[in-house]
């Protein structure tokens, strides 16, 4: 199986080598596996585009070299390029460009990636299909352990499908109809998943309701097992008594009736035994039914219908129908209506809870799926959320009642329960007790009838008479007890199946320790709502009868955050209280209103704090920046005072020793007028610096209080540093008339940001305005330029220079010295231009910034020549030296500065550096480096130039060295080119301009210096390239000299 | 102001903004070199010099004497930069 390589494909289809008809082939082809016969198809046309007869369509080769972002592509057009050294091309390299088209194009193992698509959704069917085989043919018979394992399996797949959804989201090569059926049948899968996590769970519910009926079986069993024991120690202990007595009398008639009453106890001993024998077979069998229903196996007990009742079909469940919800649990609360809910039975109230949390699970259920469901609309499921979420608040009160009403059962079932448990033991020592006195006796009675004697016959019967006594009172005892435990018995059953108790549920509810701290929470529950409700009280009252103008940033802010503490209190407050089911619904509705209330009045209270603060700490930024401003102003005016005065000094000075009365009067005039100068730049000077005082009192006052500004203020004050009280607001500052300060603070730029993001259009905008704006100025006006043909100036340019370029190439040629290597010229007009601009910005050195090019302009280092309009004859005469036209100066510029003269009464002007600033440095490079003398423009000095080559690719690859001529080539030789490399042996681009160094082509380029070779030239004509390998063999750190 | 606007700062003067396309330092003043953009993005045709003076703040340099000595300055800058651009991006 095989498909297209998507990233090849996208790149020929971008591209504008290929033909229509090529690129609707390959359109057609992509996305989807291809057949052998397609695949030749597919290769012919493409071999058809790239090759003629045994060349390679030229145009077609060059365009595709240019493609090259797919690594593999590459490799097959450099193999290509080797091919078609000789314009013919071999069987073996048809063979090879072909095979190479195949392994490019095609990719075979893309059948395994969609399998894994595939995989993820069918993997997922087919688990979730295992799982429901498993439910349908053992259903009942799966163990309850085997079924909490089906249910997390069941939520992995609920997991499992979601990821596939969202993958298949994000896999941009599934279309719309692919990516929908994704989602649909993963949404069905998720239903069917729902559906079954019902039905197990309630099966699981189903067994674990039999294992607890099973358990409290064996508990009844287990206590009988236990009576029937007491009763055989009894007898057991009787038979010995008798066995011993028996022996003891020699009186056949006592002897006779004892012996009778033995063989009665040893009777009742075997059919006690024989019931203990029973009843843990009875236990033996509950135990093995619990055993099955854990483990799995047929069970009769289980009835399907019970199951069956459960499982509701989700489907019919239509999303976002919340009254559905609502009648659900309508339906189930119907059950407690006017009914108190201390009578209601415990299994009935927890069947009432259990119905109500299976229907919020249910609507939990449905809202997940909805989640999941990206067919719904995300507000239409937002408000189905929100109202779920209301419901099952309400319901959730109702819950809470209910579980304490459970509670409070539950507790009176465990004491009486455990009083059961005491009175039956007491009963069964009665009994027994009973038992031996009947026994006693009737042993005496017989006795007696065969006791003649008188004496001995009273001191029976008297005895008897105790015994007789005695029996009566044990039976008194007895049947008391039995009256307790049927009274007992009556109220358990009352509480379990309903009615009303002779004892108050409360009463007895009250003497559990639970509830004493459920009285706890409410009395915490209203104590914690007043303490809350003080602190806001308290904080108001700090502002009561105070003018929040007046406030301080530091106060306001402290106001601001103690509020929006109290605010997070209420509500942290509130959403405890409503979890917390001790606190009943009265009270909890209760503390919400109060609650809620306080919200309102936080929030109420809050905005004018807040909006305050905001307008103060805005102006006081506005004042800090406004005072960095008018230091550095005045740190300027500084400066610029104390140069007039030194150029006074200076101008004095000449005056002293100047003869020529015309001549000091230039020099007169021209120091009255800097003093008047130094005088304004004085009286500036006063001006900013009250201004500074000013602004400092402002912001004391803003941070710490005090009269403020306020919206009514006083606006006519023109002199701001004599209102020692007024505050600058943000927006009267640009209401300034441009008097004093105004015209410095009203014309303030406001940076927003730095280095825009440049396209290649901005750049190219900005290049071309920037480069010929300037010039077209003078022609349009002072106060805006209208540039024109931008693009075609630009374009201009980038033609012009590469006609040159190859002009001068050519010469070379014709001088015969040396091979050199064609440049391609642009193609005219503009697309080939902005193309190659293009090309240029995406490039790693375009991208980094555009300020990056343009400083590079200053490295190169040419000569400028520029006009200026400052005169300074005082300075011309004074230095002896003809009057300068500052028309004719030439402007040296360096690596970091522009000179510009200008007169002494002007300052020293300087170019700002920062675009030096900003110029990437070779910071890997040693400056010092054997490198560092290698600079267009230098001699060759001591580099080694023994050797060379043809061409520049040539030098690179070390290949056909040339041993040079040293009358040619030697030291007084000049570096005239660089040319960059790639690896390949490409040549990139070749730099001649003059000045620039190795190690600043390296840096700015971003290449390594085995990237580079040099051109050598003797009186001008290029001798031969030479890679900087090459050049530094042998030569020492030290290096030549320069 | 002194410092406050470096190269390529896109900035706001009046309601419109500007980018800082050169800066240079004359006679103590420093110019600004600016376009007018239409939008945050995109450059318009118009460039203008603002001077930051330290008596009269931040404005509009109108003063055609001025204009010739700085726009000059610019312009050589300017040109030498195309310059570059020109040399690394016209030989493919």
């Amino acid at each position: 199986m095989f498909v297209l390589n998507n990233d090849v494909v996208s790149e020929i289809i971008d591209s504008s080598t290929f033909n229509d008809e090529f690129k609707n082939t390959l359109k057609d082809y992509s996305g989807r596996v291809l057949s052998e016969e397609e695949v030749n198809i597919f290769l012919d046309i493409l071999f058809n585009n790239i090759i003629e007869g045994r060349r390679i369509k030229n145009n077609l080769f060059n365009e595709m070299l240019g493609l090259g972002r797919v690594s593999r592509l590459d490799t097959m057009l450099e193999g290509i390029r080797r091919s078609n050294r000789n314009n013919t091309l071999t069987d073996t390299d048809l063979s090879f460009i072909r095979n190479n088209l195949l392994r490019n194009f095609i990719i075979d193992d893309a059948s395994e990636i969609q399998a894994n698509n595939e995989m993820n959704i069918n993997s997922v069917t087919e688990e979730f299909n295992r799982i429901h085989e498993e439910l349908e043919s053992q259903g009942l018979s799966i163990g309850l352990v085997r079924l909490r394992e089906i249910i997390n399996e069941l939520t992995d797949l609920h997991q499992k499908i979601f990821e596939v959804q969202s993958q298949a989201r994000l896999n941009t090569d599934l279309d719309d109809n692919e990516l929908r059926d994704v989602l649909v049948s993963g949404n069905d899968l998720w239903n069917s998943t729902s559906n079954e996590i019902y039905r197990v769970n309630q099966m699981i519910d189903a067994k674990e309701r039999l294992i607890e009926s099973k358990n409290e079986q064996i508990t009844m069993e287990e206590t009988h097992v236990s009576e029937i024991n007491n009763l055989l120690t009894l007898d057991r202990a009787h038979l010995i008594e008798l066995e011993k007595e028996v022996n003891n009398i020699s009186d056949n008639n006592v002897r006779s009736v004892l012996q009778s009453a033995i063989s009665q106890t040893r009777d009742r001993i075997t059919s006690e035994e024989k019931l203990i024998e029973d009843r843990n077979d009875n236990i033996e069998s509950l135990h093995a039914t619990i055993d099955i229903i854990n483990n799995g196996g047929e069970l009769s007990e289980l009835s399907e219908t019970v199951i069956n009742e459960g499982n509701i079909d989700l489907e019919d469940n239509s999303f976002g129908e919340s009254s559905v919800l609502t009648s659900e649990y309508d339906e189930i609360l119907k059950r407690l209506e006017n009914r108190n809910i201390n009578e209601i039975g415990l299994g009935e109230l927890n069947s009432i809870r259990a119905d109500l949390i299976a229907a919020h699970n249910l609507s939990q259920d449905l809202q997940n799926r909805n989640r999941m469901n990206p067919e719904i609309d995300i507000n239409e499921l937002r408000n189905s959320l929100i109202k779920a979420e209301e419901i099952w608040n309400g319901v959730r009160n109702q819950v809470a009642s209910i579980d304490r009403a459970i509670e409070a059962k539950n507790n009176l079932l465990q004491n009486y329960n455990s009083e059961i448990n005491e009175t039956n033991e007491r009963i069964r020592v009665q009994e027994g007790l009973i038992t031996s006195t009947q026994n006693q006796i009737s042993r005496l009675e017989e006795v007696m009838k065969n006791t003649t004697d008188e004496i001995v016959l009273k001191s029976y019967q008297e005895t008897l008479d105790a015994l007789n006594k005695s029996l009566q009172n044990e039976q008194n005892i007895l049947s008391e007890l039995r009256n307790i435990i049927n009274d007992t018995n009556r109220k358990v059953e009352i509480i379990n199946n309903g009615g009303k108790l002779d004892v108050d549920n409360e009463e007895v509810v009250s003497n559990d320790p639970e509830v004493n701290t459920n009285l706890d929470s409410e009395l915490y529950a209203k104590d914690q709502m007043s303490v809350l409700k003080n602190k806001y009280d308290e904080i108001v009252s700090r502002l009561a009868g105070r003018n929040i103008d007046e406030l301080g940033v530091d106060e306001l802010e402290q106001i601001y955050k103690e509020f929006e503490q109290l605010h997070k209190d209420n509500l942290k407050f509130i959403n405890d209280v409503r979890f917390n089911s001790q606190v009943d619904t009265s009270l909890y509705n209760e503390l919400l209103n109060e609650s809620n209330k306080l919200y309102d009045d936080i929030r109420t209270s809050m905005i004018e704090p807040y909006e305050k603060l905001n307008e103060k700490r805005a102006l006081n930024n506005e004042l800090i920046v406004h005072e960095r401003k008018t230091k550095s102003i005045v740190q300027t005016l500084n400066d610029l005072i104390k140069e007039k005065n030194k150029t006074l000094e200076s101008l004095k000075n000449s005056l002293s020793n100047e003869k020529d009365p015309s001549v000091r009067k230039v020099y007169e005039e021209t120091i009255k007028s800097i003093e008047k100068e130094i005088e304004a730049y004085n009286k500036q000077l006063e001006k900013y610096k009250e201004d500074l005082e000013n602004v400092d009192n402002k912001t004391t006052k803003i941070k710490s209080g005090g009269r403020g500004n306020s919206s009514g203020r006083k606006k006519k004050e023109s002199k701001p540093s004599k209102d020692s009280e007024e505050m600058i607001l943000p927006d009267e500052i640009s209401r300034r008339k441009p008097n004093g300060l105004a015209p410095n603070i009203m014309n303030v730029p406001k940076v927003k940001y730095n280095k825009p993001e440049l396209t290649w259009k901005t750049a190219l905008a900005l290049a071309a305005g920037v480069g010929i704006g300037a010039t077209v100025f003078f022609t349009t006006g002072p106060t805006g330029v209208a540039i024109m043909s931008i693009i075609n100036g630009i374009t201009n340019k980038f033609v012009s220079s590469a006609r040159a370029k190859a002009a001068a190439n050519r010469m070379n040629i014709l001088g015969g010295e040396i091979e050199v290597e064609e440049i391609e010229e642009p193609k005219k007009g503009l697309k080939a231009s902005i193309d190659k601009f293009k090309k240029y910005i995406k490039s790693e050195e375009g991208l980094r910034d555009i300020s990056w090019m343009l400083t590079a302009a200053i490295i190169t280092g040419n000569a400028l020549s520029i006009g200026s309009v400052v005169r300074n004859k005082i300075i011309a005469s004074q230095s002896a030296k003809p009057i300068v036209n500052p028309e004719q100066t030439p402007i040296n510029t360096t690596e970091s500065t522009t000179e510009i003269p200008t007169g002494h009464i002007e300052p020293t002007p300087e170019v700002t550096n920062t675009v030096v600033a900003q110029t990437p440095q070779p910071s890997s490079v040693p400056t010092d480096s054997v490198y560092s003398g290698i600079k267009l423009g230098d001699n060759v000095g001591n580099y080694n130039v023994s050797i060379g080559h043809r061409q520049a690719s040539k030098a690179f690859g070390g290949w056909d060295p040339l041993k040079l001529n040293q009358n040619l080539v030697n030291s007084d030789s000049v570096f005239s080119e660089f040319a960059i490399v790639d690896d390949s042996g490409k040549l990139i681009q070749r730099i001649s301009t003059p000045g620039l160094s190795l190690d600043e082509v390296c840096a700015q380029y971003g290449v390594n210096y085995s990237n580079v070779v040099l051109d050598v030239a003797k009186n001008g004509t290029p001798q031969a390239w030479i890679s900087v390998e090459e050049l530094v063999n042998g030569v020492t750190m030290s290096g030549p000299t320069m | 102001m002194k410092d406050s606007l470096e190269l390529n700062d896109v900035f706001e003067l009046n309601g419109k903004d500007y980018i800082t396309l050169d800066k240079i330092k004359y006679a103590d003043i420093t110019y600004y070199f600016v376009n007018k953009l239409k939008d945050e993005k995109t450059p318009s045709r118009e460039f203008f010099v603002y001077k930051d003076d330290p008596a009269e703040g931040f404005i509009e340099e109108k003063e055609e004497k001025m204009l010739k000595v700085v726009l000059k300055i610019f312009s050589d800058n300017m040109n030498k930069k195309i310059d570059t651009i020109k040399n690394s991006g016209g030989e493919a």
